[in-house]
């Protein structure tokens, strides 16, 4: 009897054993699978950038762009070809400008105000980052993490003795981190609090470095095409207000495409994030409801939806979830292949995030002369064809108390080599380069750098 | 030769056999013979650094907590706003209700699905296995306790909530959860709290059951012996002897189970949703105690939320400290009372 | 009636043992299905790169290989080789390859580097501490004072591993103003001290009275009884105790967030924020893009093979030392 048992036992045993290896073997199928998924939602894209854009958003690119033209072209490119080595430059100029064009044709449309920061920006050819050994670190923004970490990468060619890390932790912790010393320099989009800097952080200097767009990344199965959203809807999605997506307030705006009856899933960030901050900002500017509920801040409490860390995570969350809508920084919505959305904006019109739109929400800024005041809102731009979201990201530096020149002098060779050369870097990775009154502002702010009393750069503005 | 030994806890005199060289350091006179004083202070005083670094924990926690909890509290647990930034209509207030109710929500769901399972293969692991099979299960289930959480919540993400929201939470979800709100849908990432409780499950399977194994173990054979005389079937054995033996040990092993549930954060962190809202549903995004520290305390916005976060992690120590003296104590006791079980 | 009352029993027999095997069964299912899908997985992960390579930015552009190696740096347009969706010479995007759908990028070499020094230094911290820790435990095991240490260890052995992580946090990296490897391996430390106690202890509780007895008797010192005889036929055990110490440090996500931070490039300055496998592994699993995802898994799986190997290594060490002390 006994036996018998011993053997049911054991039947049973080696059944249950037996089916887990197969499973454990069947795994290796999702493997596979999971990239054969991927042109799907890649193909997806194609469908967004040319001939969606120009029916539904005309008012967007003419207008304004060749005055964003006017006031930087004319004064800038010329003088930056003639420093330069005559034979290479105009050669670097046009590839340049060329490979800009293609990316930007990549995001969507080109308008004129993109190239000319990128042109001027490429050039630089009395300058060159010295050859120091160094170890920096940085923490801080997601937002634009992909972009640094290109930037890391092929400084990495240029200077090989620097050695840089940044780690995507959300600007909460870049900028607590950079108050409590932790870092040698921050990542931020939003400023540290006027209290902060006046008991802590005295010397902190804000630099702008690139410009991007915080958009709404939508995953609805089947739908493919760019939706549009108002300020009403976004905010009342957040607010828990819209719970479906073929609630009427958003099909009003989609005439056309077949909303399913789906739960809307709200992602935010769960960690304290410039991101949060600069969405919540402009949803603090466009909606008195969201103002007196929510308010804004980098941690708010969202009255719905789901959290995850990093825009990354938020990206992740909403690929993975049908029927999530998630905030994040246009690259991290480009990488995975997802269309750009269009928002209303303060002048009434759609818009999409792309590069000359995020570009002209820096439009007539009046930009402070005192280098520790370079950060500012600019989100729900008043200009015609402006993305509302859109915002610079800050480099958080010290101005005078850095210890070690050497470190000092490294950092500000990267940071300088990031607003000329690296600017070029942006169109591709779905960023808009800096204005270039901005641009040159950060660049005499990053002059101000000192150790013991001894400037730690000497570059040319320009 | 008369010689005197020190031990621990008596002076040994004795005699040793006649040698023609006796050994230096049995002569009285080496250095060596004062050895041991400074020994036994070396070891405790190494071993004090264990005492002292517990000591030191618990005082850390309570210090840096100060702040928050003067300012609310026992609200820090059983509070249920958490803003950690002001805002026009929400005044900057750390209560962590949601984060408290998550953790033991998610515990209670694990040691529902664990316990039983456990034991069951902690008996059979003890009692019933072939022995050709007792050695390789046992290593599978010790290796099993072995693998760090963050691949836990690998499997998690990647295969298993895409495999728990078809399955099981989508089909509950419309059918039971229509009219209990445990179950109610809708099922968006599939992150919430019964999947943690289902992973943190298979977390602390193998750590229970190889220690109601272990316990098991210590009950001595006269017992089974005495049973199956008298024509008791291997079953009744168990039941009847075997368990009743040793069930302060196998409640202490799954308070054991029940602290590492409590404590753990990755497995939690990835699968959870972090989610400072307290909904009904179990399918819902919530969060825990843990991974509310893991996510918010590198970044917090201010010392008085820092503070807040230390005193959550100051009560899940708090917690876990009891559940281990209560553990502890338990398989103590049947240690102390089972001598000479089978090894 | 006695005959149904014993039928009864034995099916009530049969059916008990059937369901503690069925449970046996079941719970082995998804818990050999996890070692499964790591290494099969996580297998699919592996490439030379992935282990000679540090993190590379995702990037459309391919994987550079030997006959295809990464063009040379370019002054004039070194963002060439990357962008979220690449661009053919003739200018043309090519919107079925973008990022998203692109091979993984890099590799782990920082993370498995970082990984070993921040245990490694970690045990370092441990070991002085958990051996003697465990010497005192079993040598002196009847004075009231072993109680209190023992006590404390199972504190610590209970602790939820973020309780470390906070410790450190404000006691060494607010202090020291640095996340640093070194913050890190103290966290760690504080995981390991309990293993490595209890397992000096019980290894040292298997040595033989009568050893001890051996070596007193021919009058030696008990210090010098308990280094140069019992702590010797235990060592085989107190080393299985040390390796498995270091498995779970390597493996351990939580403490690390608060201590080390994590860095995209390899870093031998333990004074700074070091990468960490386990910290690679949280961070990839939670990025969008299935390249890092890919990566996620390849990073598990090497943790997953540090853990088995070092309980099999432990296996067969027991094995060694079962045969000397039982």
């Amino acid at each position: 009897m006994s036996i018998v048992t011993r053997k049911i036992q054991a039947t049973m045993l080696s059944l249950a054993i037996a089916s887990a290896l197969l499973l454990s073997a069947c795994s290796s199928a999702p493997a596979a699978v999971e990239p054969t998924k991927a042109p799907e939602v890649a193909a997806e894209a194609t469908a967004v950038p040319e001939p969606t854009a120009a029916p539904e958003a005309p008012t967007a690119e003419p207008t304004k762009a060749p005055e964003a033209t006017a006031t930087t072209e004319p004064t800038k490119a010329p003088e930056a070809t003639a420093t330069t080595e005559p034979t290479k430059a105009p050669e670097a100029t046009a590839t340049m400008a060329a490979t800009v064009a293609v990316a930007t044709k990549a995001a969507t449309k080109v308008s004129a105000a993109a190239p000319t920061a990128t042109e001027a920006a490429a050039v630089v050819a009395d300058w060159a980052p010295r050859q120091l050994t160094a170890t920096l670190s940085g923490s801080g923004a997601s937002f634009p993490n992909p972009l640094y970490q290109v930037w890391i990468s092929v400084y990495k060619n240029v200077v090989p003795g620097v050695q840089l890390s940044y780690s995507s932790v959300g600007s909460g912790q870049g900028k607590k981190d950079f108050i409590a010393y932790l870092t040698d320099f921050g990542g931020t989009d939003s400023a540290i609090s006027s209290g902060d800097v006046a008991t802590q952080a005295p010397d902190a200097m804000h630099l702008p470095m690139v410009m991007g767009g915080v958009m709404p990344m939508v995953n609805i199965s089947g739908i493919k095409t760019s939706l549009k959203f108002t300020p009403e809807t976004i905010a009342g999605i957040y607010l828990g207000a819209i719970t479906k997506w073929n609630d009427p307030r958003i099909i009003k705006d989609n005439e056309g495409v077949a909303l399913p009856d789906l739960t809307i899933t709200p992602v935010y960030r769960s960690d304290s994030s410039g991101t949060t901050s600069i969405f919540t900002d402009y949803l603090t500017k466009v909606s008195e409801d969201w103002k007196s509920k929510v308010g804004s801040g980098s941690a708010v409490s969202f009255p719905a939806g789901i959290g995850a860390s990093g825009n990354a995570g938020v990206a992740a969350t909403v690929l993975n979830t049908n029927g999530a809508v998630g905030y994040v920084e246009v690259g991290y919505a480009l990488a995975a292949g997802f269309p750009l959305p269009y928002v209303k904006n303060a002048a009434g019109n759609f818009v999409k995030p792309e590069t000359a739109n995020v570009s002209a929400a820096a439009n007539g800024l009046n930009i402070s002369s005192d280098p520790k005041k370079l950060a500012m809102s600019i989100t729900n731009s008043a200009t015609a064809d402006a993305y509302p979201i859109a915002a610079f990201t800050y480099v958080l530096v010290r101005q005078t108390t850095y210890k070690d020149a050497i470190k000092a002098q490294a950092l500000s060779d990267y940071l300088y080599w990031g607003l000329t050369t690296g600017q070029g870097a942006t169109v591709r990775l779905g960023y808009a380069p800096l204005p270039e009154p901005m641009r040159k502002a950060s660049m005499t702010a990053l002059k101000t750098m000192v150790v013991d009393g001894k400037s730690v750069i000497d570059a040319p503005v320009k | 030769m008369r010689i005197s030994i020190r031990t621990a806890d008596s002076d040994v005199e004795g005699h040793m056999a006649q040698r023609t060289t006796p050994p230096e350091w049995s002569t009285g006179k080496s250095p060596l013979r004062h050895g041991d004083v400074p020994f036994r202070a070396g070891t405790i005083m190494l071993a004090s650094a264990v005492v002292l670094l517990v000591f030191a924990i618990a005082w850390m926690l309570y210090t840096s907590s100060q702040e928050a909890r003067t300012a609310f509290g026992w609200d820090l647990l059983f509070g249920s706003a958490w803003n950690p930034v002001q805002t026009e209509l929400n005044p900057i207030s750390f209560g962590g209700w949601p984060a408290v109710r998550g953790t033991l929500l998610s515990a209670c769901i694990a040691l529902i699905i664990a316990a039983p399972l456990a034991i069951g293969i902690g008996i059979y692991l003890a009692e019933l296995c072939p022995i050709s099979l007792r050695t390789p299960l046992s290593f599978l289930v010790e290796l099993l306790a072995a693998v760090p959480s963050v691949i836990y919540g690998v499997w998690g993400v990647f295969v298993f909530i895409p495999f728990f929201n078809t399955a099981f939470a989508t089909p509950v979800s419309e059918s039971i959860g229509t009219f209990l709100p445990w179950f109610a849908g809708p099922i968006a990432t599939g992150r919430g709290l019964l999947v943690t409780g289902v992973i943190l499950a298979l977390m602390i399977l193998p750590t229970i059951a190889s220690l109601t194994r272990d316990v098991l173990r210590l009950v001595p054979n006269t017992q089974r012996e005495a049973m199956l005389a008298i024509g008791a079937t291997r079953w009744e054995t168990i039941w009847l002897a075997v368990i009743p033996y040793s069930r302060a040990g196998i409640i202490g092993a799954i308070m054991l189970g029940l602290g590492r549930a409590l404590g753990e954060t990755m497995a939690a962190t990835m699968l959870v949703g972090n989610t400072q809202r307290i909904s009904g549903s179990l399918f819902a995004p919530a969060t825990t105690a843990a991974s509310l520290v893991a996510n918010e305390l590198t970044n917090s916005v201010s010392s008085l939320h820092e503070s807040a976060l230390i005193a959550v992690a100051f009560a899940l120590f708090g917690i876990t400290l009891f559940l281990n003296f209560g553990a502890r104590l338990l398989i103590w006791y049947v240690e102390r009372n089972t001598r000479g079980g089978r090894s | 009636m006695r005959t149904f009352n014993y039928r009864r029993r034995k099916l009530t027999d049969q059916v008990m043992r059937g369901l503690s095997a069925l449970a046996t069964g079941c719970a082995i299912i998804p818990l050999i299905a996890i070692i499964g899908y790591v290494l099969t997985i996580g297998a699919g992960a592996m490439s030379w790169s992935f282990f000679s390579d540090v993190y590379q930015p995702p990037s459309s552009a391919p994987e550079p290989t030997a006959d295809k190696p990464a063009p040379a740096y370019d002054p004039n347009d070194p963002f060439a080789d990357i962008s979220v969706a690449p661009i053919d010479a003739a200018g043309n995007v090519d919107p079925t390859v973008s990022v998203y759908n692109a091979a993984p990028r890099g590799g782990v070499l920082h993370g498995i580097l970082g990984t070993l020094t921040i245990a490694g230094i970690g045990l370092l911290f441990a070991l002085p501490i958990g051996i003697f820790a465990g010497i005192y435990l079993s040598e002196f095991r009847n004075e009231r004072y072993a109680t209190i240490v023992r006590f404390c260890c199972d504190v610590l052995s209970g602790s939820p591993s973020i309780v470390a992580g906070v410790t450190i946090y404000v006691l060494v990296v607010l202090q020291a103003k640095q996340f640093s490897a070194v913050a890190g391996s103290m966290a760690l430390a504080i995981l390991m001290i309990p293993i490595v106690t209890r397992t000096t202890e019980e290894m040292l509780k298997l040595v033989p009275e009568t050893m001890r007895e051996a070596a007193r008797g021919l009058g030696a010192p008990v210090w010098y009884s308990t280094l140069t005889v019992v702590l010797p036929a235990a060592l085989p055990g107190i080393v299985t105790g040390v390796m498995l110490a270091f498995a779970r440090g390597a493996g351990e996500t939580a403490p690390l967030i608060l201590t080390v931070l994590g860095s995209n490039v390899i870093s031998m300055d333990i004074f700074k924020p070091m990468a960490a496998l386990p910290l690679l592994t949280y961070r990839y699993t939670e990025s969008p893009y299935p390249g890092e995802n890919t990566q996620a898994w390849g990073a598990a799986f090497v943790l997953m093979m540090l853990v088995l190997l070092m309980n099999i290594l432990v296996r067969v060490a027991t094995r060694k030392a079962g045969g000397n002390s039982r």
